[in-house]
């Protein structure tokens, strides 16, 4: 970036410019009795490299914070606010070439103008978007001498379908819980990888339905560069004869090998973001284990970010570098993982770990959280947890929490966190 | 059974039954027992494959000894397919057992018929993993807990049966006014605590609770295990909990039965069994659980491959085509760690997966020498872990020469190869069940003094 942030950003923690950064997003669903809130608002920053673990029960949101990142929540919900901001420079100019209508310049004096109107805004890019006009999508933030862009990023959720479609598979892709119902059974393993790589990589080999059809009818070329592609990609997740079982159909392998397919399907075009949605739920713990040591070493060999949803605080303890916990449509916390775990702050967190059962230490009681996940329909109080959370006050039903210093790069939405003074 | 209501457990603080931190259910009657019990699911389908004999059989509990005792909550855990969930309907007769016994407090309730076994109904009761599924959604919850006083000719009247209703579903954590609700109104977690009302109508001995919490969220899920722990001690209650979850087997068990391909592998009280494993399996199981505390990390132990077919189980110790310490044959050179990748090679080839041909294409593919020579260096390199070089070189001999075979399209010869070299007694004698500690046992070869082969000497 050009000049230098004049505010302090709570979300940025490091150096490092966020890969992927959400801001303010909303994601609602309009049924008989009213709006459900799904994502109420949720702020979420991913930095290169990096897994960040999403973390909450069912009815939590988690699932639809992932499908609005990739465009792909299912109608009639609607994203209705807030900015998914992809950033990579050459992502940024790959799409202003490509969508030359879609792009704005926004520069730092325009952003610090926004910022003063509207102090609730922390982020560049809710910031920056803000200013989109109509249509646009691509921000760019700086051009270099030649007037290229040189940084910017890409709003997701403004983006129409067919820039959607070059993005998903390409730049992030995204891994289900349940292998065998997101994978074609009537195509073999290999030729559905070799399909990925095809339809975003520049591999010579045609996808025209002709071309598609010749392929499903006397089978693909086994000496082309996508098949090749596909049988490394297997080799990769460790997956053993990977040149025979790339001719297996999904229902031949065993769940385990599905979920490794479906991971090498993933990254078979190196994405910058994957978004694995509770990868390991439906698989056993000896199996877990093994497909988490997987998700790890591949983020280093394919250089991509991971965001994790679980509901299990345990993955995420193993697996993640930062962890955010969300709770009825809302992000309640957020913090690197071993801090999160030592000295959690959200009476919703601290409630969570102590009625998670644990392997280690047998004599702990476990205390169950009471109540119930509530209703998403027009929640009428403010904090989600207060009904359940047994330090509540009056206040708490009334007044929005916000986010709070509880640590070292640690944060909670906790009215009755944050320094003394400031406590309710 | 007189005596037995002495050892009613008060409520634990631990989250177990009071007897738990002695450990001092080894005295305690037994309530259920499964003797040698053994369910098979037949294949075939037709009737011509039943006259040819065609179609395997499924062994999904081979050959289990159980003891369930008073008052105590014993876990059979295992990972999915091992056969834990039908060896709890066996056990309910709700599948006719094709082998062994199950016997009630001594009497044995083997396939009884649906009207003998009424009786024994009212004492072992079943709670399910999916509430909502095992709920008739047509039926209040009042009807769905009148029905089985009813036919156990519990309560006087209709009236006194409501009354009964309404008590239980305070006892289970609802409120009495809900009686009139359908299953569907209620969230999952007070839909399991239907579940458990109706188990609880018939005032049963025996409880076997099949995967009862794995449905519910965490917060939730510590409320349902809760109750649990009050009911048993309240209801005197032996509790039978099938799970695939080890962190909650440490919170609720007193014993635990670890489950591996329609065999029990190891017994033992949940305390001892954290603390040291008899079989490599539970070590293994162990290992892979994640764990919230840095601290209590430990090595994992990766298992190979996949958990084989219960249609054609491997021989011997069923185990040994996965296991981590499987031991080598007496006059092997090495040690086990290169042994255990050599036979890795040899249980793949046997499997049937290493394919020449596509190895073939593959290479040729890419453009790189595709001879037979060059396909079977191939085949060496993707099926075996490691490298050859540090094998003894009589079994690295085998291992190529397997390899030709491979290529020139004898398996048969191929896996014959590599056997004549590469035997575990593992492999060749099923082990038998001892008992290395006091009320704990083990089916594995290294725990067992009188085992052939060689001792645990490589670690």
């Amino acid at each position: 970036m050009a000049t230098e942030p004049p505010v302090e950003r709570p979300n940025r923690a490091g150096g490092r410019d966020p890969l992927l950064e959400v801001g303010g997003l909303q994601t609602q669903f309009p049924v008989e009795r009213g709006t459900v809130e799904a994502v109420a608002t949720a702020d979420l920053s991913i930095e290169p490299g990096e897994i960040v673990g999403l973390v909450g029960e069912s009815g939590s949101g988690k699932s639809v914070l992932a499908q609005s990142l990739m465009g792909m929540v299912e109608a009639p919900g609607e994203v209705v606010g807030g900015v998914v901001a992809l950033r990579d420079s050459d992502l940024v100019r790959e799409f202003a070439a490509a969508f030359p209508d879609a792009v704005t310049d926004v520069s730092e004096e325009d952003l610090a103008l926004v910022r003063a109107d509207e102090p609730a805004i922390t982020s560049d890019a809710e910031a920056a978007a803000t200013l989109a006009g109509p249509g646009e999508f691509v921000f760019v933030e700086s051009r270099d001498a030649d007037g290229d862009p040189e940084a910017g990023f890409v709003d997701v959720r403004r983006a129409p379908e067919a820039a959607l479609q070059r993005l998903r598979g390409g730049r992030i892709s995204m891994v289900f819980q349940d292998p065998m119902n997101s994978m074609n059974p009537t195509l073999t393993v290999g030729e559905q990888i070799a399909e990925t790589v095809r339809l975003h990589q520049d591999v010579g080999e045609s996808v025209s339905l002709p071309a598609e059809l010749k392929r499903k009818i006397v089978g693909a070329a086994k000496n082309g560069e996508a098949w090749r592609r596909a049988i490394e990609m297997l080799e990769a997740v460790e997956i053993p004869e990977a040149e025979a079982r790339a001719d297996d159909f999904p229902h031949e392998f065993s769940g385990g090998m599905r979920q490794r397919a479906m991971i090498a399907m993933a990254l078979s075009c190196e994405p910058d973001l994957l978004i694995a949605d509770e990868p390991t739920t439906a698989l056993d713990v000896t199996i877990q284990a093994q497909i988490l040591d997987e998700l790890t070493a591949l983020k280093d060999a394919f250089d991509t970010s991971i965001l994790l949803i679980t509901h299990d605080l345990a993955v995420v303890a193993e697996t993640c570098d930062r962890v955010n916990v969300m709770y009825a449509g809302e992000i309640v916390e957020r913090a690197p993982a071993d801090e999160l775990f030592a000295n959690p702050q959200h009476p919703y967190t601290q409630g969570l770990i102590a009625s998670t059962p644990r392997v280690s230490n047998p004599d702990d009681e476990i205390e169950p959280i009471q109540g119930n996940v509530p209703d998403l329909i027009d929640v009428p109080y403010a904090c989600h947890f207060a009904p359940r959370c047994p330090e509540s006050e009056r206040e708490c039903f009334e007044r929005e929490p916000d986010f709070r210093e509880v640590g070292e790069s640690h944060e909670a939405a906790c009215l009755r966190r944050g320094p003394p003074g400031d406590r309710l | 059974m007189s005596a037995d209501g002495d050892q009613a457990p008060a409520a634990g603080s631990t989250g177990k039954s009071a007897n738990a931190s002695t450990g001092d259910f080894a005295d305690a009657e037994t309530v259920l027992e499964a003797d040698g019990l053994e369910k098979y699911f037949s294949q075939s389908d037709s009737i011509f494959d039943r006259l040819l004999g065609g179609g395997g059989k499924v062994r999904a509990v081979d050959g289990v000894d159980l003891e369930l005792r008073t008052g105590e909550t014993l876990a059979v855990v295992g990972e999915s397919g091992c056969g834990k969930s039908t060896l709890g309907q066996a056990l309910l007769n709700l599948h006719k057992p094709t082998g062994g016994a199950v016997r009630y407090r001594g009497e044995d309730i083997t396939g009884l018929s649906g009207r003998d076994m009424r009786p024994y109904r009212a004492e072992i009761q079943m709670i399910f993993q999916d509430p909502l599924a095992s709920l008739n959604p047509r039926q209040t919850v009042g009807e769905i807990l009148t029905a089985p006083m009813e036919v156990h000719g519990i309560g006087d009247s209709k009236a006194d049966r409501r009354d009964r209703a309404r008590d239980l579903l305070e006892r289970v954590g609802l409120e009495a006014r809900h009686v009139d609700r359908y299953p569907q109104q209620f969230s999952g977690g007070q839909q399991q605590r239907v579940g458990i009302a109706r188990a609880l109508a018939v005032e049963p001995d025996v409880i076997v609770a099949d995967e009862p919490v794995s449905a519910l969220d965490v917060s939730v899920q510590a409320q349902i295990l809760q109750l649990l722990e009050d009911l048993q001690a309240e209801f005197d209650l032996s509790l039978l909990f099938i799970t695939h979850d080890l962190s909650v087997v440490r919170h609720v068990a007193d014993r635990v039965a670890v489950m591996y391909l329609g065999e029990i592998v190891e017994t033992a009280p949940t305390d001892a069994l954290f603390e040291t494993q008899h079989h490599p399996y539970s070590e293994a199981l162990l290992s892979a659980v994640p764990r919230i505390d840095p601290d209590a990390r430990g090595g994992r132990i990766v298992l190979e491959g996949n958990v084989p077919s219960p249609i054609n189980p491997p021989e011997g110790c069923r185990f040994h085509t996965r296991c981590h310490r499987v031991i080598p044959p007496a006059d092997w050179e090495a040690d086990q760690a290169a042994f255990r990748r050599a036979f890795t090679f040899r249980n793949r080839v046997e499997s049937g997966a290493v394919d020449p041909e596509a190895a073939r294409r593959r290479l040729e593919a890419e453009g790189e020498p595709s001879d037979d020579d060059a396909v079977a260096a191939h085949l060496l390199e993707t099926s075996l872990p490691g490298s050859p070089s540090d094998l003894p070189s009589a079994t690295r001999e085998a291992l190529e020469e397997a390899a030709d075979l491979l290529v020139a399209g004898d398996e048969a010869d191929a896996v014959d190869r590599l056997a004549s070299v590469l035997s575990s007694p593992c492999q060749d004698e099923t082990p038998a069940v001892v008992e290395p500690d006091p009320d704990r046992t083990a089916a594995c070869h290294r725990t067992d003094p009188d085992a052939p082969g060689s001792p645990p000497a490589d670690d």
